[in-house]
């Protein structure tokens, strides 16, 4: 019998390990693509798809639950968009407290906690972001994906060399190609991201929404942050909304640049007719001066590294070891989001939209997003 | 379309590493950076990440 050479042995046992680790990483990188649950609280009164606007959307991984949480009393329509950047967790957190606790005592709500569903599945490369970070509520821990800034590239890919906006002509770096918050008003034949873009204006146009409100997250060192961000047409409610939460914590209020295209505060409130405004929250784990990342850094917001940023006045926010908890990020977006309701008769027609009985800061901030959410099944 | 370009390109070098990987012999941490690549290449072919 002939003898098998040793370097044919090594190889074929090194395939089969390269097999092997294949399979594994396939198994965990597979899950990711696997959404977890929300569960819909009382005041949810339909479960729509963003494809029912877009219908090329259905069956991709762009395709997500729209929530509509009905008052049943005539008034205003609200859209809040979590999860437009996966990596900014208390946007996508506070859009879920939403659907999982508020209930509208006039109007309409319509909540999409995963905008860009497709970021969700992957997270971005050499970041070294956790995949999942857990909130604790009564019934034990939940788990939450931490995803993507932008659409997954399996769904996606390749990148152009640079990103031309399509109404504008505006040139950006290829990677915003995949970049939600680059391509409204979006187009019904353009690239994935685009369509996903394109779903969401034609929902504000056909459900005649009047106040659009896109939740984010930024580093702490970065200048817009604390702040509400919004088209001209939507600056009154941002500084009614600025002076009305003003006893518990401070926000700022700028208006969004005209020069800078294919962001929901610019292109929203030029394509449609609603009052385009978003908020920034303070994120320590997507900031640049960060150390050790991992599920913690997300939740708790401490970081040693900020804290010596802070002592150096690098940091735009107050910080110091305390960190900014994602209880108090989420605390931030809900309680302005109720405020902006609560304001939205002094704009526009007149017409009202309340978020029903809503925790304030002070409360979020006490018992913690978690006390909130719906217990893990 | 061009997807489909990458992929091929891919596909093509996940097949020349795997190749070599069976004809270079005696050197056994050559043969473990080929597995390594392979790894990340089937991935990509796949379209798993
Ligand atoms: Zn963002």
């Amino acid at each position: 019998m002939k003898k098998i050479p040793v370097h044919i042995i090594t190889a074929s046992i090194l395939s089969l390990l390269a097999i092997c680790a294949v399979v594994y990483l396939a198994v965990v990188f597979g899950a990711a693509r696997k959404a977890e649950p929300i569960y819909p609280g009382e005041g949810v009164t339909q479960v729509r798809m963003l494809s029912e606007w877009c219908p090329s959307l259905k069956g991709t991984a762009g395709d997500t639950e729209v929530y509509v949480l009905d008052s049943g009393t005539p008034g205003a329509s609200m859209l809040v968009l979590g999860g437009t950047h996966p990596n900014e967790p208390a946007g996508y957190l506070s859009a879920v407290m939403l659907v999982e606790y508020c209930r509208p005592s006039c109007g309409i709500l319509y909540v999409i906690p995963r905008s860009n569903n497709s970021g969700f599945t992957c997270t971005d490369p050499l970041e070294a972001s956790p995949m999942t970070f857990g909130i604790e509520t009564a019934g034990g821990v939940r788990t939450f994906r931490f995803g993507s800034r932008a659409t997954n590239p399996v769904d996606q890919w390749p990148d152009s060399e640079v990103y031309i906006h399509a109404s504008s002509g505006q040139i950006l770096s290829g990677s915003e190609t995949r970049n939600l918050n680059r391509a409204y008003p979006g187009r019904e034949d353009g690239t994935l991201t685009e369509k996903v873009a394109f779903a969401i204006t034609e929902l504000i146009k056909n459900n005649y929404i009047d106040i659009t409100v896109d939740l984010h997250e930024a580093s702490p060192e970065y200048t817009t942050v604390n702040a509400i961000v919004a088209h001209e047409d939507a600056l009154s409610l941002a500084f009614l909304t600025m002076w009305d939460v003003e006893e518990s914590f401070r926000i700022s209020a700028d208006e969004s640049p005209r020069n800078l295209h294919g962001l929901t505060h610019r292109e929203l409130g030029d394509f449609t007719d609603t009052l385009a405004l978003l908020m920034e929250t303070a994120n320590p784990s997507q900031g640049r001066l960060r150390g050790r990342t991992d599920a913690n850094l997300v939740v708790s917001g401490q970081d040693k590294f900020y804290v010596r940023a802070a002592s150096y006045d690098a940091v735009t926010v107050p910080y110091d070891e305390r960190g900014i908890s994602i209880s108090e990020r989420c605390a931030r977006h809900v309680s302005c989001l109720a405020a902006m309701a609560e304001m939205s008769p002094f704009v526009g027609e007149g017409r009202e939209i309340n978020l029903g009985d809503m925790p304030a800061y002070e409360e979020i901030v006490a018992n913690g997003i978690g006390y909130y959410l719906h217990d893990p099944v | 379309m061009l997807k489909y370009v990458y992929l091929a390109i891919a596909a093509f070098l996940l097949v020349l590493v795997v190749v070599s990987m069976f004809r270079k012999k005696k050197d056994v941490f050559f043969q473990i950076d080929a597995a390594v690549i392979a790894v990340v290449l089937l991935l990509r072919v796949l379209l798993i990440r």
